[in-house]
């Protein structure tokens, strides 16, 4: 009697399980390599002395899933995409770890701008590259390219316009095999452009015949890939759990030595540790946290790296308001920071190398990196309450206070969660109690803090915060930090989250956008930041690191804390037994 | 079943399982299901005369009392709750200050460290305790109070009052509350008695659903119609006489959202919902010390033994309370 | 009888709508999903963020696109996400996962609880019974992530070094890439399931085993149970035939209540262990302000809700001891 009732019972959970199994798999899409995939492998079988046995398998945890394949469209504009579709789409040029831009010679014979006035590139395609459907890649994926990111068509989908806005025509010549870009007007970033160049055939058979829905719906959500032009290409995407890169066999460069690199969405980052320890990933590339960082260094077989990435964290001021809109209250605020301490406290406990920023539109470890923030370098208390003195302010209690604008509070936000901003924000509140400056911490979750910063109306006016502390991305090209120093339009935000306005430093961002000379124009970028470090609209604070845990089983790994991400150079790697 | 099992209700269309079980907890938003139900109606309606009251009562302490283990966790939950609540100002540190030094390992001084922006981590746990107890007793007097109100009223008018509050009683049963908090913690922030607001504001409805269920139940019965002869007010009716016999239930429900509410604000934390920067909780230091796990396990272990300590032995003396108010309570004699 | 369980079925539908309404304009007028594309550096282009917000449909009035919401739910189209995409097909895939997990625990637990129970209830004030209900306490009194980091380092690293295999995973409802024949897939699963399993389980069990343990007690109380001994009966054929059985009743009641509980204590769980399922869905859907999954959740596990609620009633009612014998 009881044992048929167990039966009953186990029956009843099998056959519920198997349901429910059932429902959770149905695509269960073929074309995998077989098994099922733990750990790394070992493929090849010979192992000569410096020689790496080719094959094995590399699983990457990504908790960031593309919703979407065209990069070069707003809505799927994701780092993390990036990453992936850096060794699987071409680019004219790429970032290496050292933040250099080189164009990519598998791609490109030559690149040149053979004429300043008006400004057109010439660009030599190879002869041997091609899509992996065997077409070749020609002018015709460039003029794709131009065409849909130029602004012109107002229903397409597109992450920029910058640069393309710009460009008069686009011709092939040579079967196509040369593409001649005339500019209208001159753009000394030409380089930015062709990233992540799509073919242009098979957009427009994604769209039926129309290219404009073939890029903005033909790579979407489930619709992964199945073209490329890198040394990788897509297979077997499983929305929700993982993607797979395997070798390209159309590749004409460096054949890649692995037989897969799995990507992987269902790791949550607390649980990277432990998956790193039980084989069941083998790389991650997680925001560092002390303890997250110490726990992984401490696992047996795994390495990694630290880099300094191109985002950097910042405070920005709301010149709205009536503190804030006075320039001695803000470099007040900025000599009442210890910023050397906050790094200390906060990314310097993970690496020796941290150091303050002291650039707003280059980092630390570009080339064109100038300090310009010398004069707030050290916290100076007195001089701080001195410029707030010189304001009006009343600083004989703490929180000084202002016979008109009243006591010197402020809010400081930022998206919450996140621990390491949170550091950021405790020590900046107790070092400015110093100096008499009360700070209240008013965090929002994620999407929310950007709204505070960003509302929907696009109004200046409707801006709802006191200080702001985020980060943006920084790129090797900073022409875009003319958005976010100006807005044409002094009631609008637009990216110009402060409302600073300055004619002089718009002036310098255009004469730098057209100048063609490198040097010339990192020297004008130059004079943008010191004019800002005069207004201080914003104070920059330090250039946030990534981390890179690995199995050291994975040789060849080096992190590029650039957009390219760790996986730049994943033709080169190999699995050791 | 020896017993009645169910409360004499007159329209027996409105009411539900739910309203059978007295001391229940329906959804948890924390996933702990109903903390330790009773058999379904142990409602014993039969003391009706003040003066059996007493002597009830004096049984039921009585009978509290002998039960060891919940005495044992009365003393260590008073403990407990005073030293949390007292714990912080008697510190040596405060836990907001920022020292000079900053990640160190634990020594004479700074008996489980310092953090990484210099803060001492027990004057952290130490605070974090404080406002994890402030919030679950906030939560549960709230929710108590609220759940108490609404209970009686329904069940004393009954009708169409009866039937508005009973809808939108089951409208919060219905959304998964979990699910509500998350949306609600963004929206409000995170200072720690909005928090306890948004999870009483789940916790109320069961417990209007017993008191509801008991009101209705005796609001017939002849001492009741005596006293309204006797031209005493609505309000005094249900407080003098029909509360009272919903005592047992009510104070063992309140003990049991205590405990939930602790982890409740627990779960919230974990998902970067609860008590936020620069305060701190118990929820957020252990979610906090996850990553700590291994390297500084003393951030993960201490504050979630004080968690497990609280809950534990509140859920104890809600069991002693239970077995107190429970009649049956006899040995069963193999 | 039916007719009260489909009287409180459609109230409680409503109730559900009115719910929906409450949580869509709650939705929609504390979040602009498109915010965060202004914090992007290059900037994107204005006329780009004004068509996002046609195609998403944010532009027309919320009462307007509540309504055209409710339509499409009626034929359960839970309508697009902000990415585009069918919410269905998300759904009902991370439903599945999400049913795994919780079907697998409310097993589990319910062995756990039953056994327990019947051992508590039969040695009554022993010292196993105390045992008993102290372990049962304090999983109870557990945050689910530290059971569950204790677990994965316990139980799941440990045990697997200790076997020399990777038996038992961490994080995933399944492993990468899984491509093996049906009974491969059932033991990757199965792999999978176990931590999350256990770690809900032993945090719901407790409250059932009281819950069997006092209905056990009562049984044996009863006079048919007396009548049985009287009768000669042994005692454990007495418990198991008679007792048990009648006693399971009450707790298949109480199963179904707190079936949604078990189904909130998923989210975390499944946060906790990496799992693309309902919880994360939901997560997501907040922080991106996604009105549309948002919703679909809830009208989802609402319903699950109210349709076990429901059973609960009707197998009270028709399982009402006092009528069987």
């Amino acid at each position: 009697m009881m044992k048929s009732r167990w039966l009953r019972v186990l029956a009843l959970f099998l056959g519920l399980s198997m349901i429910a199994a059932a429902c959770g798999d149905d695509d269960d899409t073929a074309g995998g390599e077989g098994e099922e995939t733990e750990e790394t492998t070992e493929g090849g079988s010979d192992e000569g002395e410096g020689e790496a046995a080719a094959g094995g398998t590399v699983v990457f945890a990504n908790d960031q899933e593309p919703d979407g394949w065209n990069i070069n469209t707003a809505s799927s504009n994701l780092l993390a995409l990036g990453q992936l579709t850096e060794i699987v789409f071409p680019s004219a040029f790429r970032n290496t770890p050292d933040f250099e831009v080189n164009m990519d010679e598998n791609l490109l014979v030559s690149a040149e701008m053979t004429s300043e006035e008006p400004q057109t590139i010439e660009y030599v395609i190879q002869e041997d590259a091609v899509w992996s459907d065997g077409t070749p890649i020609t002018a015709d994926d460039f003029t794709m390219m131009w065409e849909m990111m130029n602004g012109s068509n107002a229903d397409v989908d597109t992450a920029t316009t910058a640069g393309y806005d710009r460009v008069e025509s686009v011709e092939g010549s040579e079967d196509g095999k040369t593409v001649t870009v005339t500019f209208s007007e001159p753009y000394s970033e030409w380089q930015a452009m062709f990233t992540n160049i799509l073919p242009a055939h098979i957009i427009t058979e994604l769209g039926d015949g129309d290219p404009v829905v073939g890029w903005n719906d033909g790579l979407d959500g489930e619709n992964a890939p199945e073209f490329s032009a890198g040394p990788f290409m897509f297979e077997d995407y499983r929305p929700e759990q993982s993607v797979t890169l395997v070798p390209n066999p159309e590749w004409w460069g460096e054949a890649p030595k692995l037989d897969e690199i799995v990507i992987r969405f269902d790791v949550d980052n607390a649980g990277i540790p432990a998956a790193l320890e039980n084989g069941e990933i083998d790389m991650a590339y997680p925001q560092p946290q002390l303890d997250l960082v110490d726990q992984i260094d401490g696992l047996e077989g795994i390495e990694s790296q630290v880099s300094f990435g191109l985002s950097f964290e910042h405070i920005d001021f709301n010149l709205q308001n009536s503190h804030l809109a006075k320039p001695e209250v803000r470099k007040a605020i900025a000599l009442a920071l210890d910023r050397e301490d906050l790094v200390a406290r906060t990314v310097g406990q993970f690496s020796d190398e941290a150091e303050v920023l002291q650039n707003r539109i280059w980092l630390n470890n570009q080339p064109q990196y100038e300090e310009h923030g010398q004069d707030y370098a050290a916290q100076d208390i007195e001089a701080a309450q001195g410029l707030l003195e010189e304001a009006g302010y009343d600083c004989s209690s703490s929180p000084c206070t202002h016979p008109e604008d009243g006591e010197l509070s402020l809010r400081i936000t930022t998206t919450g969660g996140n621990q390491l901003r949170e550091n950021t924000q405790l020590v900046i509140q107790n070092q400015l109690a110093e100096a008499g400056i009360a700070i209240n911490i008013d965090n929002v979750e994620g999407g929310a803090a950007f709204e505070r910063f960003f509302p929907e109306s696009n109004l200046i006016a409707d801006m709802d915060y006191d200080i702001a502390l985020f980060a943006w991305v920084g790129t090797p090209f900073p022409s875009s930090n003319k958005a976010l120093y100006s807005n044409p339009d002094p009631t609008l935000v637009g990216s110009n989250n402060t409302g600073y306005q300055n004619p002089a430093i718009v002036e310098i961002f255009d004469q730098a956008l057209v100048e063609t000379d490198e040097d010339a124009a990192a020297a004008l970028y130059n004079q943008a930041d010191e004019i800002l470090w005069e207004d201080m609209p914003t104070v920059p604070l330090y250039q946030k690191p990534t981390y890179l845990p690995y199995r050291s089983s994975v040789q060849g790994v080096e992190d590029n804390a650039s957009t390219a991400g760790p996986l730049w150079n994943a033709y080169e790697w190999t699995v050791e037994g | 079943m020896t017993d009645t099992d169910r409360p004499d209700t007159p329209d027996a269309d409105d009411t539900t399982l739910e309203d059978r079980r007295p001391v229940d907890s329906g959804v948890q938003p924390s996933g702990q299901p109903a903390a330790l139900a009773d058999t379904e109606g142990e409602e014993h309606h039969d003391h009706e005369l003040a003066v059996q009251t007493r002597s009830q009562r004096q049984l039921i302490v009585r009978r509290f009392l002998q039960h060891r283990l919940a005495m044992v966790s009365l003393f260590v939950l008073v403990l407990l709750i005073i030293g949390s609540l007292v714990g912080g100002s008697l510190w040596t540190y405060d836990y907001a200050e920022q020292l000079p030094a900053f990640n160190e390992p634990p020594s004479m001084s700074h008996p489980m460290g310092i953090d990484d922006i210099g803060r001492d981590l027990m004057a952290k746990v130490l605070r974090g305790a404080q406002r994890s107890v402030q919030v679950a007793l906030l939560v549960a007097f709230l929710s108590t109070t609220v759940g108490t109100i609404v209970g009686a009223i329904a069940g004393y008018y009954r009708g169409i009052i009866d039937s508005v509050l009973m809808r939108i009683t089951d409208l919060f049963l219905v959304i998964p509350s979990l699910a509500v908090f998350l949306l609600l913690a963004r929206i409000v922030g995170g200072g720690w008695f909005q928090l306890a607001l948004i999870i009483a504001a789940f916790f109320w409805m069961p417990l209007a659903r017993i008191v509801r269920a008991e009101v209705l139940s005796l609001r017939e019965k002849e001492y009741v119609e005596a006293a309204r002869a006797l031209g005493a007010s609505d309000a005094r009716i249900i407080v003098r006489h029909l509360l009272p016999n919903a005592i047992g239930s009510i104070i063992v429900n309140a003990t049991i959202v205590v405990a939930v509410a602790i982890l409740a604000e627990t779960s919230l934390s974990y998902l970067g919902l609860g008590i936020a920067a620069p305060d701190t909780s118990l929820g957020l230091l252990v979610s906090e010390g996850q990553a700590a796990f291994k390297t500084r396990p003393h951030l993960f272990y201490w504050p979630g033994f004080l968690i497990i300590l609280i809950a534990l032995t509140v859920n104890f003396v809600g069991d002693g309370l239970r077995d107190a108010f429970d009649p049956r309570q006899k040995r069963v004699r193999q | 009888m039916l007719g009260f369980v489909i009287r409180r079925f459609i109230v409680s539908i409503i109730v559900l709508f009115v719910a929906s309404v409450l949580i869509y304009f709650t939705v929609t007028s504390f979040g602009d999903p498109l915010a965060e594309l202004r914090s992007r550096n290059p900037p994107v282009p204005e006329a780009v963020i004004e068509q996002r917000r046609k195609d998403i449909g944010l532009d027309k009035p919320p009462v307007e696109r509540y309504l055209a919401w409710a339509g499409d739910v009626v034929t359960l189209d839970f309508g697009d996400d902000l990415r585009g995409n069918p919410v269905n097909e998300v759904l009902w895939r991370r439903l599945g996962r999400t049913l795994r997990m919780v079907i697998a625990s409310v097993v589990l637990s319910l062995v756990l609880a039953v056994s327990v129970g019947v051992l508590s209830a039969t040695r009554q004030y022993s010292k196993t019974d105390y045992f008993f209900t102290f372990s049962g306490f304090l999983f109870l009194s557990m945050p689910v992530f530290w059971l569950a980091a204790l677990l994965k380092e316990f139980a799941a690293i440990r045990f697997n070094n200790l076997v020399g295999r990777t038996i038992i995973y961490t994080t995933g409802s399944e492993s990468p890439r899984l491509d093996a024949d049906f009974w491969g897939r059932m033991a990757n699963y199965a792999g999978h399931l176990i931590l999350p399993t256990i770690a809900l389980a032993l945090i719901s069990y407790a409250a059932w085993s009281r819950y069997q343990r006092n209905s056990m007690l009562d049984v044996m109380e009863s006079d048919y149970v007396k009548l049985a001994r009287a009768k000669g009966a042994g005692r454990p054929r007495v418990v198991f035939r008679h007792g048990l059985r009648n006693a399971l009743i009450p707790l298949t009641t109480i199963v179904a209540i707190d079936f949604g509980a078990v189904f909130g204590g998923a989210i975390i769980t499944e946060q906790v262990f990496g799992w693309s399922a309902m919880g994360n869905l939901l997560i997501e859907g907040l922080r991106d302000y996604d009105v549309n999954v948002v919703l679909a959740w809830m009208m989802v596990t609402g319903v699950i809700v109210i349709i076990f609620n429901l059973i609960a009633d009707l197998l009270y009612g028709v399982l009402d001891p006092r009528i069987r014998q």
